[in-house]
């Protein structure tokens, strides 16, 4: 077909071919774009949930390496720790309010409060409690648990174990987005570590 | 036609353009993150290290002290600059030893502070961590009764309280261990071992007065526990007291009726080994023994040289007006057990001719042995005496010896109170003493027992052949206890329905002077 030159604009033949091309082209980054970006965010994600698996159990890892395993100044409670509880333990610190300075008597730890810490099932917060107004855990779970303070969110299973001179604590995480049933990466983060109480 | 071809013009390469820098900046991303996560995991992992590199340079630090000539004395040799070693990869620690950081006695007079830091490099950075140890230097172990054989314990009215001697709040620090390298016996189901007031408030009468027995643990009122052993045979209130050590020496195993490789635990006249606290209270109903845990350890046997002792009495001239003033001819401190004898009833009548204090000053040797026949205090209220004596140990029924320190000071705390040596040789036949205990001069310390018999005595007791505690006797010991064995048939320790209160000092072992025993552990950083 020869086109004349006065005939200026476009056929609906080239309207419909720019937009089949136009089209696939959208449909091309779609699909890169799009899963890319979703990608990144998961990653973002993955990254602080790692991260703060990791933080948890560093916040931890002092009181636990400066308490003792005597017999009832530790305690995993199974009884109780259910329900709305999951996780739970009680263990004494010589810190004053538990953060503090570290008390001694004759040279050996002046125990000074309890430690609580448990993971909230309701809003998957691991949370830790002091209470400086005992030094025995309580015998029985649930004791006052408030005021208390987060360790870490989004934590969806978190154990606690006496094993053989030592305390193994299991956290899971959980990135928020894997609730969405497309979500196709990995949701969910462990971190496993057994703590040695290095005090009588 | 050729014209159309010949126009080359589109949009196509600015598409490839826009999606190849899409793609390049979202990979890039991705890279970025992963660096991040790698980096973040890289620190994690340095401040781990760091961690075990400070606890590589603790444990180097209690080692050097540990293999010292002089545990007591020692400081790394660095001083302030500390020992420093390449440790892992890319780290290193550094430990002080009473100097630097660990200066100034932080842990508390008469023990060793020992710190160490551990460093890792990361990227241009040091990360590191710092702990901190406390310890009784010269100690090898802590125990607050320890008998080579047997140790046992019989009779309805038999109390202990292995309790701690400076306590903060309850429980802190725990009680004092008990151990033995061949047997524990509990006798009789009825006897009382750190049984804390389970009824009703149970008193003791101490030197300074009578308490309720909960406050020598840091309780200010009475610790409600369950005491019924077949419903919680581990309640709460074990965790305030030290363990039974069953212990085995370095030297190799001691034969035991029990057949067993480290100390046992028995009751009543089985020879079978109790496992655990909770079925010696449950299983055996051994319901009013409160001991934390039962453990076994490679423990040194420990003994003390007489001679070192008779040296320094023979050249402690503090007593020489004493002696005088009581009749006797000798200078030093070294006396026969008639001479002795002479000087206690001189004591015991309050120094009618002088000196004043009525008191015996530093290392008493007696040559022989001895017994108390009358109420005596040997050193006043805070005195520095230690009675080593080189034969047997004899109190009469009803006789009361006080033997005291000046507790407010490193050097009246780690002063050793009695220590029986018995003889060189003993005697071939064994001559009946009190309640049918025997003796031949092997080094016995025997208490023949009596309503008021009273023994206080601070620091180390320590004997080459055993201890017996005659019924209704009370010791009241600020320090510890370790007895010796010396002929198989004697047994280490004994309480017959007595009373013993021993209020655990580690620094009473500082005189053994091999080694240090780490009390705490804190983390700085």
């Amino acid at each position: 077909m020869i086109r004349r030159h006065w005939e200026h604009g476009y056929s609906s033949v080239d309207v419909v071919m720019g937009i089949v091309l136009l089209s696939l082209v959208i449909l091309t980054i779609y699909r890169v774009f799009i899963p890319a970006l979703a990608l990144s965010r998961n990653t973002d994600e993955r990254l602080v949930r790692q991260q703060d698996v990791r933080l948890a159990i560093d916040r931890l890892a002092r009181e636990f390496h400066e308490t003792t395993l005597s017999q009832n100044r530790l305690v995993v409670y199974s009884a109780g720790c259910t329900g709305a509880y999951q996780g739970c333990i009680g263990y004494a610190t010589a810190r004053t309010d538990c953060t503090g300075s570290f008390q001694l008597i004759n040279g050996a730890p002046n125990w000074q409060a309890v430690i609580y810490v448990w993971r909230d099932t309701a809003t998957n917060e691991l949370r830790r409690r002091c209470d400086t107004t005992t030094t025995f855990p309580a015998l029985s779970w649930p004791p006052s648990l408030t005021p208390h303070n987060v360790v870490a969110t989004e934590v969806i299973q978190a154990a606690f174990t006496l094993v053989s001179g030592g305390v193994e604590i299991r956290l899971r995480e959980r990135a928020p987005m894997s609730s969405r049933s497309s979500y196709r990466y990995q949701t969910e983060f462990v971190n496993q570590t057994v703590f040695v109480p290095q005090n009588r | 036609m050729r014209a159309a071809l010949a126009d080359q013009r589109g949009m196509s390469m600015i598409i490839v353009l826009a999606v190849t820098i899409v793609l390049t900046s979202l990979g890039a991303s991705l890279v970025g993150l992963m660096h991040t996560d790698i980096t973040h995991a890289s620190i994690q992992h340095a401040s781990s290290a760091s961690f075990f590199n400070a606890q590589a340079g603790l444990s180097e630090a209690i080692a050097q002290v540990f293999a010292a000539s002089d545990p007591v004395g020692y400081t790394n040799p660095s001083g302030a600059a500390g020992e420093s070693r390449n440790y892992g990869q890319g780290g290193r620690f550094t430990y002080w030893v009473d100097t630097g950081p660990a200066a100034g006695n932080p842990c508390g007079a008469g023990l060793k502070t020992i710190e160490a830091l551990g460093e890792v490099s990361y990227l241009g950075r040091m990360i590191n961590s710092r702990v901190r140890a406390c310890g009784v230097p010269g100690a090898p172990f802590l125990s607050a009764l320890f008998g080579v054989s047997l140790v046992e314990a019989q009779g309805a009215t038999s109390r202990t309280y292995v309790a701690p001697f400076l306590v903060g709040t309850p429980g802190a620090p725990r009680g004092g261990n008990i151990g033995s390298f061949t047997e524990l016996n509990f006798v009789d189901s009825g006897l009382r071992l750190n049984a804390l007031s389970e009824n009703g408030v149970d008193t003791v009468t101490l030197r300074d007065g009578t308490f309720a027995d909960y406050q020598l643990f840091g309780f200010a009122g009475r610790p409600i526990y369950e005491t019924n052993a077949n419903v919680d045979p581990t309640p709460w209130i074990i965790s305030v007291f030290g363990d039974i050590v069953k212990g085995q020496p370095t030297t190799g195993p001691i034969p035991n009726d029990c057949g067993t490789l480290y100390a046992c635990v028995t009751v009543g006249n089985r020879d079978i080994d109790v496992l655990s606290i909770a079925a010696l209270r449950d299983t055996e109903n051994v319901r009013h023994a409160y001991m934390n845990a039962m453990v076994q350890q490679v423990l040194p046997p420990i003994s003390f040289d007489p001679a070192a002792f008779l040296t320094a009495a023979a050249g402690n001239n503090a007593n020489n007006l004493l002696n005088q003033r009581a009749g006797l001819t000798i200078t030093g401190s070294v006396y026969s057990p008639t001479q002795f004898d002479q000087l206690m009833t001189y004591l015991a009548a309050g120094c009618p001719s002088g000196p004043t204090p009525c008191v015996l000053r530093g290392t008493v040797y007696l040559d022989g042995t001895y017994r108390f026949s009358r109420d005596v205090n040997l050193g006043g209220d805070a005195g520095d005496v230690t009675l080593a004596v080189r034969g047997d140990l004899v109190l009469n029924t009803g006789v009361s010896v006080t033997i005291r320190h000046d507790l407010t000071t490193v050097l009246g705390r780690q002063t050793p109170g009695i220590l029986v040596f018995g003889l060189p040789t003993p005697n071939r036949r064994a001559s009946n003493v009190c309640s049918g205990e025997q003796a031949n001069g092997s080094g016995r310390f025997i208490l023949c027992g009596g309503s008021s018999q009273r023994l206080i005595v601070d620091g180390m007791v320590y004997t080459v052949d055993g201890m017996s505690i005659g019924p209704q006797a009370t010791v009241d010991n600020i320090g510890a206890m370790y007895h010796n064995n010396r002929f198989a048939r004697n047994p280490s320790f004994s309480n017959q329905n007595a009373t013993v209160v021993i209020r655990f000092d580690p620094l009473a072992f500082r005189i053994v002077g091999l080694g240090i025993s780490v009390v705490s552990w804190q983390q700085l950083k």
